[in-house]
């Protein structure tokens, strides 16, 4: 399992490169560097001989496999993550000036390589989502690197809260998809797709999973934010894997469901509207990384639409291409920022002249953005072109057409604003020398594209074999419909460039059309249910942890109550057998003990409403006499008769009148509560009384009170029958009674230090 | 009688550890030996349980299956075997966070340890008891124990205030389960969980009865810390020494989940339709109200306590799932397995969290998370812990945590129907929020500067005591292989033999 060692390398140098940090020294560039490389060798080698699968047993119980796939998309993909990964890997090392900074950087990068090479090539739902999750955080940490900036740390949160959100639906959709396949192997769901109202919910969920990951409309608004992350991450990540991934996903699971109706119409949908926003919004852009950033969602949403219209082989094409140049252009700016200081373009002006090597890097690069003749930019988006056309797929060709040309005026934007000398613009003539381990990386990825450019037979069969799907990838495809929109496409964008070039720092008329697109509406949601989330926990927190003891008691009392009461209600039959009196001398005492209850609550004095609650309780000793119970009558009077004794004692401490109400609760609430557990006890007596149970617990205390030692059975039962219950109570009361005393005299301590203090 | 000490012998030796320690109290050496009498007679007690637990190839064990003991009420099974060791495991990692934190001050170590094991032994037996007066004894012997250890410094008014705090919402609560319990057998006449569950199919419309449950129900949910029976939790555990909250949190907290785990699957499975949909509202409550206000706190042992009560509605979805009419047999396992799985690991990942907290405390003093910041910068390991735990409890794969979020996820899914898969959206949302805070964190001590009130001598530091490294290399260990190799679990047995179908 050559493939699976190659994706574990990486975690295992990332754990090295965690743990030893700076101790490696000389050791850690080409630490860093080993796996890619050897992942680079493995799919070299692999290339020629292609076994299926490797598997390793992870989750029986569930029947989860870790099942690395090695056909032809997972080399193709995977070439794509090391190759660009090794190169950014070594731009990083000398990116990073500061050595314990470079440590942290290049080992998180690696840990997040291991996550997408992982992603690429795992062949099962629940192992996608392990790597999907990996390259979430190590993102989180990558955008949040820049710990002084506060924007990069909101940036980084705003990130990985829109794509946790999307992964956990996508987890879902997985859990669902998984179920009604009854497996989670990706091979054998698409080669038996589930139908079904499931799988249409599980496509959905996935779906969104796929569009928040991708950044696609109406959750594109992370990926500018991102640009908070160091260069080097952003190239990595926001131009060649991590935004990929959604778009890897929907490659995976095109050919199971690109005829589900839901699949076709969301997909190309949402790709078409985020192809053409995207490019919009970089026409709006001074800062390079940000145009680019855009540039980066317009490009994504093309494959998406892609992909939607069955087209999985040009969307695989524009793929590799995208990532071969946005890596480079990315690259490219992290150079300019860190010799200016600035990467926007009102202020850059003449850098053509004074490095003329960077310039033909980004010249290389930006021609393949904008599909010019001859590198492989040109060769994917013409083949893309020519199979929509083959297709007939009109409404995709039209706004591709439109996009194309937006693509071509902000790749000029990007050109005159970074390169090109201007009237406003502050000249930094002298870049000074450029450390060759810093242009290297990038002018061999534009040194790739050229190559592929002018010979894509080899990109051609690989893409055919990986997607199973036609496309021709020719530098000369001759006369015929996709040039002409291709040759219209840059003529347009000419046009607009024209027009709209030099008046990018005033207010002109461009700039008051584009204007409407200027806030998401999705970034408005974001931040308002971030806000909303903000707000409802600060309620939230007001009203459960008010620290108010009448409040949680009476929270917990409705509580009880209520949900005792629904499931009477659910369980059915709750109609007690009852019967209003059983004469004159019951209803008196009834109306004495509710009155004296009543007059209790009303008291001012404490000394009068303990008195009243004594009246009640003699009232209730009254109702067991005339039900014929001396026993429990005289406990009772004894009981009561003890506790207005000791409440005597008790409030000549206290002050004589209650204070003020307590504030917490309305008297109306507290009168609900009250009127709530009044009526729940009520109840749930005459449902007590109504049931006869199967053994007279009565007879039998009645018949053993006398050998027990004893003529008061309530005594008996409290000391004899239930003595070891009689016993836990006081041990309960006395250890309040020790806690309570504890409090007491710890507080009055305090209090007296604090007074001598 | 005929008893099967073999079968008692956890139990047996924890209780003659708990004496042991007593005595070893009042010789005449170092109060840190009864420390390691402890965890000695942990250690010991565990053995049994493994080889009770691989009975079948072990020659000198008399195999009989389920081992039944004391007229169906006391029963030996996987089930309780993988929770005794969770148990076993848990207290013993808690005496190691406590070693330090009691040789620091002037604390009654003896005592102490004495309390924990007692409590830690009405965990094991609480395991094994299907039956209501055991039950009960089992779980008040977890929780009285811990009462007097909420309230250990008892110099300072906090800890007094949790200590009685704790105690007063623990007796109230013992007295609502009991009311319930009582009910119920005043009903069924029975208290063997068997014997309710055959005695309740003529009754489950009884409202007597179905009053007598929902209150044991709710005796629980105060054990559980679920929404909202909650309110002594962030008090009880900000006043407790962090040691005692660790447990708290874990052992405590478990043993009320097994309690309800054995009563709404075993005694009570006639009325799913009752413990299904007072769990769901519960589920539901815990995480939304737990992980609100968790957001808010900058104080990680509050953080940490409201995010016990989120995961504690976690735990609670797949009861709530539960409530779908037509949930077959099969279902309703994976429900019972998903709750176990996510005690499990969250144990592991909570003593983690926790351990974390104490080390960094002793650093640091305070636990308020801005002085946490740059942590990562002079304390490298400590900050890669940290964020391993918080990163397991958010669910982030490949930590242990992320398992238990997907059987969660899994088992009320599966259960499908409408109040089911709300439950799961609800839970998703929750996990969303979850992840905030939990990454708040560790983005502060990886990612926010020094605070410059902190003097540079205490970043330089002492180290963390041996004890506290041991807690955190076990912790770390579990959690870390329980991601990569979860189906340890499953391999454990068969945790669902007896329950649900095997009736």
């Amino acid at each position: 399992m050559p493939l699976t060692l190659s994706i574990a390398a990486y975690f295992v140098v990332a754990a090295l490169i965690g743990l030893a940090g700076t101790r490696l020294r000389h050791a850690l560039i080409p630490l860093a560097l080993a796996p890619f490389a050897a992942q680079l060798i493995v799919v070299a080698t692999a290339a020629s001989n292609p076994a299926d699968f490797e598997t390793i047993s992870w989750l029986p119980s569930l029947g989860v496999e870790l099942v690395i796939r090695v056909n032809d998309l997972t080399l193709v993909l995977t070439s794509v993550v090391a190759t660009i990964g090794f190169l950014i890997v070594a731009y990083s090392a000398r990116y990073f000036t500061d050595a314990p900074k470079r440590a942290k950087f290049l080992g998180l990068m690696v840990f997040f390589s291991g996550g997408m090479a992982g992603l690429v090539a795992a062949d099962d739902l629940f192992a996608l989502f392990l790597f999907w999750e990996v390259t979430t955080v190590a993102s989180y940490l990558l955008i949040g690197f820049d710990d002084q900036k506060a924007a990069a740390r909101a940036a980084a949160v705003q990130a990985v809260l829109v794509t946790s959100v999307g992964g956990l639906a996508m987890l879902g959709g997985f859990v669902l998809l998984s179920i009604s396949a009854g497996t989670a192997s990706i091979s054998a769901i698409v080669a038996a797709p589930p139908e079904g109202t499931t799988a249409t919910v599980a496509l959905v969920l996935i779906l969104l999973g796929a569009f928040t990951k991708s950044a696609q409309f109406p959750f594109h608004f992370w990926l500018p934010g991102a640009m908070a992350a160091p260069t080097p991450a952003s190239a990595y990540l926001h131009s060649a894997t991590m935004v990929k991934a959604g778009i890897v996903l929907l490659l995976l699971l095109a050919p199971g469901f690109a005829s589900e109706p839901v699949w076709a119409v969301t997909v190309t949908t949402v790709g078409l509207i985020t192809m053409t926003l995207g490019a919009v919004q970089a026409m709006r852009q001074h800062d390079l990384k940000l145009l680019l950033a855009h540039g980066t969602v317009s490009q994504l949403g093309f494959m998406v639409a892609l992909i939607g219209a069955g087209l999985t082989g040009a969307a695989l094409a524009v793929l590799v291409a995208h990532a071969a140049f946005k890596a480079t252009l990315f690259l490219v700016v992290g150079i300019i920022d860190k010799k200016t200081g600035t990467r926007d373009i009102r202020h850059l002006s003449g850098i053509r002249w004074s490095s003329p090597v960077l310039a033909g890097v980004a010249a290389t690069a930006a021609i393949s953005m904008a599909g010019i003749p001859p590198v492989l930019g040109f060769v994917s988006k013409e083949a893309a072109f020519d199979a929509v056309i083959a297709d007939g797929e009109w409404i995709l060709l039209a706004v591709a057409g439109v996009a194309s040309a937006l693509t071509v005026a902000y790749t000029a934007r990007f050109w005159w604003g970074a390169f090109e000398e201007q009237p406003g613009g502050v000249d930094v003539a002298h870049l000074g020398q450029i450390d060759r381990p810093l242009i290297a990386p990038p002018a061999l990825l534009a040194v790739a594209s050229i190559v592929f450019g002018i010979l894509p037979g080899g990109l051609e069969s690989a893409v055919i074999a990986a997607t199973a799907d036609k496309v021709k990838l020719v530098l000369w495809p001759g006369f015929k419909p996709a040039l002409a929109v291709s040759a219209a496409a840059i003529a347009g964008g000419a046009l607009i460039h024209l027009i709209s070039h030099r008046t990018w720092t005033a207010r002109t008329w461009w700039s008051r059309l584009i204007e409407p697109t200027r806030l998401p509406p999705a970034q408005n949601v974001y931040s308002g249910s971030v806000r909303l989330l903000n707000r409802t926990a600060d309620a939230v927190t007001g009203i459960v942890q008010n620290g108010s003891l009448p409040v949680y008691l009476a929270v917990i009392l409705t509580t009880i109550f209520s949900v005792t009461a629904v499931t009477w209600l659910v369980a059915g039959d709750a109609t007690p057998d009852w019967r209003f009196t059983n004469g004159a001398p019951e209803v008196i005492l009834a109306v004495i003990a509710i009155a004296t209850a009543i007059a209790t609550t009303r008291a001012k004095r404490r000394m009068a409403a303990a008195l009243l609650l004594g009246a009640v309780g003699f009232a209730v000793a009254g109702i067991y006499i005339a039900f014929g119970a001396p026993d429990l009558a005289l406990t009772q009077l004894l009981i009561e008769t003890f506790t207005v004794a000791l409440f005597a004692f008790v409030l000549s401490r206290l002050p004589r009148r209650f204070g003020a109400e307590p504030a917490s609760l309305s008297r109306s609430v507290r009168l609900a509560v009250a009127g709530l557990a009044g009526a729940f006890v009520t109840m749930a007596a005459l449902l007590a009384t109504s049931v006869s149970p199967d053994r007279d617990v009565a007879t039998f205390y009645a018949e053993n009170a006398e050998p027990a030692g004893g003529r008061n059975i309530v005594n008996v039962i409290l000391t004899d029958f239930r003595a070891l219950d009689t016993l836990g109570e006081i041990t309960v009361l006395a250890a309040a009674a020790i806690g309570i005393g504890a409090l007491v005299a710890t507080n009055r301590r305090r209090n007296r230090t604090e007074e001598a203090s | 009688m005929n008893i099967d000490y073999h079968a008692l012998a956890p139990e047996i030796i924890l209780a003659l550890t708990v004496v042991a320690v007593l005595v070893v109290d009042l010789l005449p050496v170092e109060k840190f030996w009864t420390a390691v009498v402890g965890l000695g007679g942990l250690f010991l007690s565990f053995i049994p349980v493994l080889t009770l637990g691989f009975c079948e190839s072990l020659e000198f064990c008399d195999d009989t299956g389920v081992r039944v003991l004391f007229g169906d009420s006391y029963v030996v099974d996987t089930f309780s075997l993988v929770l005794k060791g969770v148990f076993l495991g848990g207290a013993f990692i808690s005496i190691l966070l406590s070693v330090g934190y009691l040789e620091s001050d002037r604390f009654w170590q003896g005592e102490y340890y004495f309390l924990l094991l007692s409590s830690a032994l009405g965990a094991v037996v609480l395991a094994s008891s299907r039956d209501l007066i055991t039950l009960f004894v089992g779980l008040e012997l977890v929780t009285g124990p811990t009462f007097l250890m909420a309230g250990w410094r008892k110099g300072d008014a906090r800890s007094n205030e949790a200590a009685l705090k704790f105690f007063i919402i623990g007796v109230i609560s013992a007295a609502i389960l009991l009311f319930g319990m009582s009910l119920v057998y005043g009903v069924t006449g029975e208290t063997t969980f068997t014997g309710i569950r055959l005695a309740s199919a003529g009754i489950v419309d009884q409202p007597l009865f179905t009053m007598g449950v929902v209150f044991t129900l709710l005796g629980f949910a105060f054990k559980v810390s679920a929404v909202p029976f909650h309110f002594w939790t962030p008090d009880t555990y900000e006043g407790a020494p962090t040691p005692v909250t660790a447990y708290l949190s874990v052992v405590s907290k478990a043993a009320g989940f097994v309690g309800l785990l054995v009563l709404c699957y075993l005694a009570f499975a006639e009325l799913r339709n009752i413990w299904g949909a007072a769990l769901w509202i519960l589920a539901a409550l815990s995480m939304t109200v737990g992980n609100l206000i968790a957001l808010k706190q900058t104080n990680v042992v509050r953080l940490l306590g409201y995010s016990s009560i989120a995961q504690g509605g976690f735990m609670l979805v797949p009861f709530g799932a539960a409530v779908t009419a037509g949930a077959s047999p099969a279902q309703l396992e994976d429900a019972f397995f998903a709750t176990v799985t996510y005690l499990l690991i969250y144990a592991f990942m909570n003593l983690g969290a926790f351990a974390v907290v104490i080390a960094v405390r002793n650093r640091l003093v305070t636990a308020e998370m801005d002085a946490w910041g740059g942590l990562y910068n002079y304390a490298p390991g400590l900050a890669t812990m940290l964020a391993i735990f918080f990163l397991s409890l958010a669910g982030v794969p490949p930590l242990a945590g992320w398992f238990a979020k997907l059987v969660m996820f899994r088992s009320a899914l599966s259960i499908g129907g409408g109040w089911a898969i709300a439950l799961a959206v609800i839970a998703v949302l929750n996990a969303v929020i979850g992840f905030a805070y939990y990454a708040k964190v560790v983005k502060a001590a990886w990612f926010d500067p020094i605070p410059e009130a902190i003097p540079a001598d205490e970043l330089r530091g002492r180290s963390i005591v041996p004890s506290l490294q041991f807690a955190l290399g076990l912790t770390v260990v579990a959690v870390v292989l329980l991601g990569f190799f979860p189906d340890v679990i499953a391999r454990l047995g068969d945790l669902t033999t007896g329950f649900v179908s095997g009736f």
